[in-house]
């Protein structure tokens, strides 16, 4: 499998001819994203080309993290086979519906342009009943400046707002791996969520949600919800330990109810757990894990940052990436999303979280079975 | 009240016995034990007059009492459960339970 | 502005007296260095931002610092146009942005997070104690209810059991319902202890005690369930350690009759050991007791988990599993040793290693007296070691085997009547011997004789017998039973005065009782209150005082500190229906002697009354 990954800029520089073509652009700089596709698409008749808003992207290339609004749109080019692969488009209602039964197995990329309620579930569901596994992705992103309320997802020349984009490579000619990671860590005594809706978290251990989160880390401001300090572990599975169980963040909270928002759904009943971050050498620990993938043949890393961990980490945030390329070896891109998916452990189930950093590594099977 | 003083006198000497004491060495500590058992419940009821008003430490101190006597009297059965009304919080639902209870 | 090779070359030596960087590299780094100055490429900033952030070294950032400074003073002051003097600063400011402003904010970040830790952490620990205390609380009445009504269960059915009024199939529910009780007791006991080793609220209550006497008990515990299994053996070889030694005889015992229990559990036929072996260890002992048994054994396995929480091997056997997990935790926390052997279908072995670093000599009174005993089995090791220690101490023991021999001594010792005659023989042999020693009684030169059935392992009446044994008698109460029968002044070893507060009439017509009942001449005082208490105290000499905590107006802590301000108080134990650790902690640190749970445990009454008794007397 050949690939390049390019900017905008650098185009010029695809010395072969793509089948796939995946790009991530900042939200407001849509305009810019069309105008190149329609370039690659001049160029390449053929080609697919999906792609997928964002709050920023991310590129394997000094400074690796865009963080102005005049951001580069970001493309990987691969040469992977028409037939070893799929898109599909979806609804959130359409994809509940039952898919046809594929004969073959596939991994996938998901891109979803929005959060809606049954995600979760769909997302659960696509891996169980449709056999698709493992599967990674993100929703897409938008910056604060940008006038574009939603995400989008692209394909083929049209833009999406209220869809769910699957791209299936098959299992057979391609290996996709990976799983998500985060700096945190669960700490104090187990909490129920005694009263939810949605992604709205009413009671805590039946008081107001809010009145339990402060007592328990102080007075939460704006400042505190914008910097991403405060995600909660949330347990639906009694079996798994909360450091496995997802982290979700906090949108926003209602004084006056006592509620805080979340970027995802929560039950009744959840077990959550406030986080707490994880030392530096933690950190670099978790880093290593991706050692493995080091100096893995035709392949290439898609990373889906939380925009939780932009703000976390600020300018630091560069010296992680600089050192998942020593350690990763590999082309990557990526963006800053609003909820990653992916698993926990590899051999998990992939599930919808926040403040992670969510890595798939698409490479070519070495025992593939030939034509 | 009568019934309390009556079924705890038959069991103090049913459980004194299992002792090993005679009749005639048991007779007089019952005896002084139910004079005892009478002015506790009768403590009780004063500590009630107004129930809405009663207070939590002085209700627990006279039932803590009354607790002892009765498992010395071989009451146990009476003697766990006014042990587990101590926990009671709301005074004039204990007090409600008690009456029917004991008087 | 560029930089030139006069510039690259006064940069290298600024740069150089910080640090010694290869040529090659310095070349790449100064025209990253220059394309940052002339077309505002950041990969230099990135770079060395990423080597100084993975450094992670403080004299590496100065001297990062002090190069930064010193090269943008130069550029600075080397710069021709007013243009350049601007470029070159607007750089420095985005480098040192960079490199430490950014770094500080996000220091201060990381601080803030350590603050919120922190604040998470004391808040946790709040409701953790929160926890505790409600555990303990937890704890202490349910130990105390389950208990309560256990007991009541038990003690009814005794009474049902002892009026004989059912028979047959009924009398065999009766029995079944006892077993299940006293199993459940045993259940709840475990339970309970598991959740106190968890909590750290086992508390250590160390006695000086007796090896022997604590065996011999361990082994009544397990009588009942070796009639049972009537193709085991039980051998001992307690050789017999003349000295008291210091230690949580209970928790001990605990232990052993795991240990023992395990071991009657888990053997279907052959034999259980028990030994102990003593080694003198500077001022004390260490003590190494063993049970071995030829049960089923265990495979590497189950080894690996027996002292795990409920491990069970054979789910048909009762219980939960919990028993060895205790002992472990006991043994660890009475700074011991617990270990096992095994080997599947052959047997296992378990060992205790205790150290007892105080022991108190005690003098056992055998010199000059005469010991006879009659063994119509082989002599089993232990009662080698008691023979030997007998004559070591100036004993006269006679020892026969054969019933003829045995019975023409008694019957023609004339001058050499023995103290204490000790039979060890069949079931049908105590029936014939109980007969002899009724007979003996009638003759008054065998007043003041001592006999003693041992071994018994029936459940017989011998109604002439002194004491009777499931086991060997422990060589301690040899000195017991011949202090009480030869003092001529038995009323005065009870003579002790009492006294008693406690505002409940009821509580102190009870003590009374109980008191009397066991100790006939001892002088008991009651005061119904604190005041009155301390009004007698101040009066009479007590040898003894029982103190209820909870009174109005004075309570049992208030009356200890007044008692203790007048002179030379004795033993004062506290008398209360709270077991809390706090409680017991608060007792022993205003100074009482010890505690006695209400309601009143008459066996408890009776042994600290029979302890002052015999230290009055010694």
């Amino acid at each position: 499998m050949r690939q390049i990954i390019v900017t905008c800029k650098e185009m010029t520089e695809i010395d072969f001819i793509p089948t796939v073509i995946i790009g991530f652009y900042q939200s407001s700089m849509q305009l810019s994203f069309s105008r190149d596709c329609t370039v690659l698409k001049d160029r390449f008749p053929d080609v697919d080309i999906i792609g997928c808003s964002s709050e920023s992207n991310i590129y394997d290339s000094i400074p690796h993290v865009f963080l102005k609004d005049n951001d580069l749109c970001v493309f990987v080019c691969l040469d992977i086979k028409k037939e070893s692969y799929r898109i599909e488009l979806h609804t959130p209602k359409s994809i509940v519906k039952k898919r046809e039964t594929q004969d073959a197995a596939y991994s996938a990329l998901i891109f979803c342009s929005h959060y809606f309620t049954n995600l979760e579930e769909v997302i659960r569901d696509i891996q169980q009943e449709k056999n698709i596994q493992p599967i990674f992705g993100a929703i897409a992103g938008v910056t604060a400046s940008s006038k574009i309320q939603k995400g989008m997802i692209f394909w083929n020349g049209k833009y999406y707002n209220e869809h769910m984009l699957l791209w299936l490579v098959d299992q057979k000619n391609y290996l996709l791996e990976g799983k998500s990671i985060h700096h945190f860590q669960p700490v104090g005594f187990d909490m129920e969520v005694t009263k939810a809706r949605e992604n709205i978290l009413y009671e805590i251990e039946n008081r107001p949600a809010l009145e339990i989160m402060e007592e328990l880390v102080g007075h939460i401001t704006k400042d505190t919800i914008e910097s991403f300090e405060h995600p909660f572990f949330l347990r639906e599975n009694s079996k798994l330990p909360f450091s496995d169980s997802p982290l979700c963040s906090i949108r926003s909270i209602d004084k006056k109810k006592g509620s805080i928002s979340l970027y995802r759904s929560v039950n009744e009943h959840t077990k959550l757990k406030t986080g707490v971050s994880l030392g530096r050498e933690e950190q670099e620990k978790q880093l290593q894990e991706f050692s493995v993938f080091k100096n893995k043949k035709n392949a290439v890393a898609f990373l889906f940052n939380c925009v939780g961990i932009k703000a976390n980490l600020g300018l630091m945030e560069f010296v992680y990436l600089m050192d998942l390329k020593k350690k990763l070896h590999l082309p990557f891109i990526g963006f800053h999303s609003f909820g990653e998916i992916g698993p926990v452990n590899a051999d998990d189930y992939s599930v919808l979280h926040n403040q992670t950093m969510s890595i798939a590594v698409l490479s070519e099977r070495e025992d593939k079975e030939c034509n | 009240m009568q019934k309390i003083l009556d079924e705890t006198e038959k069991l103090a000497y049913t459980y004194l016995k299992a002792f090993g004491f005679e009749e005639n060495e048991i007779a007089p500590v019952v005896a002084k034990g139910l004079v005892d058992l009478e002015t506790i419940l009768n403590k009780l009821k004063t500590v009630f007059s107004f129930p809405h008003e009663a207070k939590k430490e002085e209700v627990d101190n006279v039932l803590h009492a009354l607790k002892g006597l009765l498992f010395h009297l071989g009451n146990h059965d009476l003697a766990e459960k006014i042990e587990t009304l101590r926990s009671y919080d709301d005074m004039e639902k204990l007090y409600e339970v008690l009456n029917d209870l004991l008087f | 502005m560029q930089l030139n090779t006069y510039r690259r070359t006064q940069v290298r030596q600024i740069i150089g007296k910080g640090f010694k960087i290869p040529q090659r590299v310095f070349d790449t780094l100064l025209d990253e260095f220059n394309a940052f100055l002339v077309e505002d490429d950041r990969t230099f900033l990135y770079n060395v931002h990423y080597i100084l952030y993975q450094k992670k070294n403080m004299e590496m950032t100065r001297k990062t610092l002090q190069s930064i400074v010193d090269t943008f003073v130069f550029l600075y002051e080397d710069a021709s146009k007013e243009e350049e003097r601007q470029k070159v600063k607007k750089q420095f400011d985005l480098l040192f942005d960079m490199l430490f402003i950014q770094r500080c904010f996000y220091s201060k970040k990381i601080e803030e997070r350590a603050k919120t830790a922190q604040k998470i952490l004391l808040h946790t620990t709040e409701r953790l104690s929160e926890t505790i205390e409600t555990q303990e609380l937890m704890i202490a009445n349910i130990s105390h209810e389950m208990r309560t009504s256990l007991n009541a269960i038990y003690g009814y059915l005794r009474i049902i059991d002892e009026n004989n009024t059912l028979s047959g199939e009924e009398h065999q529910f009766l029995q079944k319902a006892n077993s299940a009780t006293l199993a459940l007791k045993s259940l709840v006991n475990d339970i309970l202890n598991v959740t106190k080793l968890n909590s750290g609220q086992l508390e250590i209550q160390k006695e000086y005690f007796w090896i022997d006497e604590m065996l011999m008990q361990c082994i009544d515990h397990i009588a009942l369930e070796m009639k049972k299994k009537k193709k085991i053996t039980l051998l001992t070889d307690i050789p017999f350690l003349p000295v008291q030694v210091y230690g949580d005889k209970a928790h001990i015992m605990e232990i052993l009759v795991n240990l023992l229990s395990n071991a009657v559990k888990y053997t279907d036929e052959g034999t259980i050991r028990l030994e102990v072996i003593f080694k003198k260890q500077g001022k004390g002992y260490d003590v190494g007791f063993s049970v071995e048994d030829t049960g089923i054994g265990m495979t590497p396995e189950q080894i690996k988990t027996v002292f795990s929480p409920y491990s069970r091997f054979r789910t048909e056997r009762q219980g939960l599993g919990l028993g060895l997990h205790i002992a472990n935790e006991l043994a660890k926390k009475l700074a011991g040793k617990l270990c096992v052997e095994s080997t599947f279908g052959k047997g296992s072995r378990f060992e205790l290693d205790i150290a007892f670093n105080e022991i108190k000599s005690s003098i056992v009174q055998v010199k000059d007296k005469h010991f006879c005993f009659f063994i119509d089995k082989l002599i089993h090791l232990s009662y080698r070691s008691r023979l030997e220690f007998l004559e070591k101490n100036g004993a006269k023991v006679y020892v026969f085997e054969k019933e003829t021999e045995f019975i023409n001594f008694l019957l023609t010792s004339g001058k050499t009547i023995p103290d204490m005659v000790f039979v060890t023989t069949g079931e049908e042999g105590y029936a014939k011997f109980d007969a002899l020693i009724y007979y003996l009684r009638t003759l008054p030169i065998y007043k003041k004789t001592v006999f003693i059935a041992e071994n018994i392992q029936q459940h017989l009446s011998l109604n002439f017998f002194d004491e009777v044994y499931e086991y060997y008698a422990p060589v301690t109460v040899y000195n017991k039973l011949l202090t009480v029968v030869n003092d001529e002044n038995k009323n005065e070893e009870q003579n002790i005065s009492l006294l008693v507060i406690d505002d409940t009439e009821m509580n102190l017509e009870i003590f009374k009782l109980f008191a009397l009942k066991r100790f006939p001449n001892i002088r008991i005082d009651l005061a119904g209150g604190g005041y009155e208490g301390i009004g007698m105290f101040k009066i009479k000499k007590y040898d003894l005082v029982f103190l209820d905590l909870k009174m109005p107006g004075l309570n049992g802590f208030d009356v200890l500190m007044k008692l203790k301000k007048l002179d030379d108080i004795p033993p004062v134990y506290a008398f209360s229906a709270d077991i809390y650790k706090s409680n017991i902690e608060k007792i022993e640190e205003y100074g009482f002697a010890g505690m006695i749970e209400k309601p009143l445990q008459p066996e408890k009454l009776f042994k600290i009354i029979e302890e002052v008794i015999n230290a009055k007397n010694t």
